[in-house]
């Protein structure tokens, strides 16, 4: 609870900042340029790179946060949000976050998405609420979101010494899945 | 691993299609009745198409490109190896008329006029236009390596624009037999695609190691490094540890004439003899913005970085591999980023407005096995001279030594980019 009090002080003032300077880049210059990757508007239609419109703008800052500073491991994007200025960030995350949010079109197995939904239920469903749609501040929406992208945060959560910011409830309900198992989850959100 | 079927992108595009409709803020300055005319239809002509209509739906535009479909040259190479079907990165123009209303014009446009302002295309109809955007990609340079003219690349594929030279050239490494020679020649910078010739030399090896694995191939390179080095030689030692030799143009890599008829290559101290021959030849902005007068004596496009207005002709901007872009390199992510740029910079001068302040990105994925990925990235700003540098501290390589996992992983997300560049570009 305090650090979301903390964070959200941040926040307000990182929007105080902005100005209106006349060689500021605009959320829509910024954000267009995440598209070639994202997707327009954030709707990605690449299995393992996530959509990103809908996404709560505080879990957007948070996540850009952790790129840039080192404490979310990445294969790229900690290399990229580094170019980023705390107020541009905060103004991307605005950008999308009023996108519209696009599922995942993916075909999956039913009995795979029945076992995922088996683990969902056990370990993450009171967090992760109506099967992983619901979104709220620093919770992103996980249902609907494509499988692979899913899938990679699952699996590098497990590795030690990998930086992967998360609750601690989370990192417990994880722990000792295989990839069957992690596998079958992914699904069963991405079929959301 | 998760196994996920390579889907249909022009499925998924749709979907991104129906988004933008539905919940994409068109950011429309009025009424304006500016027209705008579109000479080519690559990543950055499509694209500078799509993004000019959601920054002011009343511009008119007009796109003249001369085929139906687009072949993406980004990941042919996977179809040289084996590993796609060429019919995974052809995607057809209609969606940039449904969708966003952009009038398509199928015809090769044959002039420029930027006196009068007028496009003409070689049915002999005119386009007038109050601003134009060309982006005409590369052409070769015929006259710069003995031997190389247009004739010999039925023996001598460059396979450099994707289509029927990409399946030739796949053609001629499924007929070769084990055991044989590939050789191909890199060019001298700049040109298209900096990582692609080594990317291609990954997947054809990719390719024989499986089906042909006494084969060798050779690389004669006219230049004595190249983009992403490091990563590459260690996935070439770590997969195909004897298959691959570089040669750098300081080691007898400079080459001095080819002969197709004798599929033999001549260099200041040897004859090599191959059994495929690639040769990518030395590249120039398109040959429309030759014609037109567009070029300096660099052979490419001097422009305003900000706007990409050309600095020889007012109200012609040049956008991707033909433009002299500052520190972009000329790839397909470049040119789509910068087509962006270009369409916020022409929809406020068309309505009187200042130009906004750019952002520019690109990404390069290259494919060393299916499964090993590697990435360059740099997001880039104008200086104060107005010339685009990249944004320091920021971007760069793919980490050496990295695990099997993270090589995966970057080999997912280049699957996952060609989906989405293209659906964002055509879709």
């Amino acid at each position: 609870m305090l650090r979301t009090i903390i964070f959200s002080s941040v926040l307000v003032s990182f929007l105080a900042i902005i100005s209106v300077n006349a060689t500021e880049r605009s959320a829509t210059t910024l954000s267009y340029a995440c598209a070639g990757c994202h997707g327009t508007a954030g709707v990605s239609a690449g299995t393992s790179i996530p959509s990103l419109a809908g996404l709560p703008s505080e879990y957007f800052i948070e996540a850009m946060q952790k790129f840039k500073n080192g404490k979310r491991g990445a294969t790229i994007m900690d290399r990229i949000a580094k170019a980023y200025s705390n107020e541009e960030i905060v103004a991307m995350a605005g950008f999308f976050e009023q996108q519209t949010w696009v599922a995942a079109s993916i075909e999956v197995d039913a009995e795979v998405v029945a076992q995922g939904q088996t683990i969902h239920e056990d370990k993450c469903a009171r967090c992760h609420l109506a099967a992983g749609k619901y979104t709220e501040y620093r919770l992103p929406r996980i249902g609907g979101q494509w499988a692979d992208y899913l899938y990679f945060y699952m699996k590098n959560a497990q590795i030690e010494g990998f930086k992967q910011p998360q609750p601690k409830l989370m990192k417990k309900s994880l722990e000792g899945l295989t990839e069957a198992e992690l596998t079958a989850l992914a699904q069963f959100y991405a079929a959301q | 691993m998760l196994n996920m079927k390579r889907r249909n992108f022009i499925k998924a595009g749709g979907v991104v299609a129906a988004a933008s409709l539905a919940g994409f803020p068109f950011i429309s300055f009025g009424k304006s009745t500016g027209r705008v005319v579109i000479v080519g239809g690559g990543y950055g002509g499509a694209t500078a198409a799509k993004y000019l209509r959601l920054a002011d739906s009343n511009i008119k535009v007009t796109l003249i490109e001369p085929k139906t479909h687009y072949i993406s040259c980004p990941m042919s190479n996977e179809v040289l190896a084996g590993e796609r079907n060429i019919s995974s990165i052809t995607v057809s123009y209609q969606a940039l008329n449904t969708n966003y209303g952009i009038n398509l014009v199928h015809q090769m446009a044959t002039e420029i006029d930027p006196v009068q302002k007028n496009v003409r295309t070689a049915d002999g109809r005119n386009f007038p236009y109050d601003r134009l955007i060309v982006s005409p990609g590369v052409d070769f340079r015929w006259d710069a390596i003995a031997g190389y003219d247009e004739s010999a690349v039925a023996a001598m594929p460059h396979a450099w624009n994707a289509g029927n030279q990409t399946l030739l050239l796949r053609k001629q490494l499924v007929a070769m037999e084990d055991g044989g020679l590939v050789i191909i020649i890199a060019p001298p910078n700049p040109f298209k695609c900096p990582p692609g010739p080594y990317e291609r030399a990954s997947q054809i090896a990719h390719y024989l190691k499986q089906h042909k694995p006494k084969s060798k191939i050779l690389i004669l390179d006219q230049k004595d490094k190249f983009s992403k080095q490091g990563l590459f030689k260690q996935g070439w030692k770590q997969h195909y540890a004897g298959m691959i030799e570089w040669i750098p143009a300081s080691q007898d890599g400079k080459v001095l004439a080819v002969h197709p008829d004798k599929m033999m290559i001549e260099t200041d101290f040897e004859e090599h003899e191959g059994d495929v021959i690639n040769v990518i030849p030395p590249q120039k902005a398109g040959k429309i913005a030759q014609m037109a007068g567009l070029t300096d004596k660099t052979g490419w496009c001097p422009v305003d970085q900000k706007t990409f207005e050309s600095t020889i002709h007012k109200d012609v901007h040049i956008i991707g591999d033909a433009s002299i872009a500052g520190k972009m390199p000329k790839s397909g992510y470049a040119a789509s980023s910068q087509a962006k740029v270009c369409a916020a910079a022409v929809a406020a001068l068309i309505n009187g407005q200042t130009v906004a302040e750019p952002s520019y990105v690109n990404t390069c994925y290259s494919l060393i096995t299916p499964n090993h990925g590697v990435s360059v990235s740099a997001i880039y700003q104008l200086n104060d001279e107005g010339n685009i540098v990249s944004v320091k501290g920021a971007g760069g390589l793919s980490p050496m030594d990295a695990s099997a996992w993270e090589r995966e992983q970057e080999a997912n997300h280049a699957h996952s980019w060609i989906r989405n560049i293209l659906s964002d570009s055509f879709g």
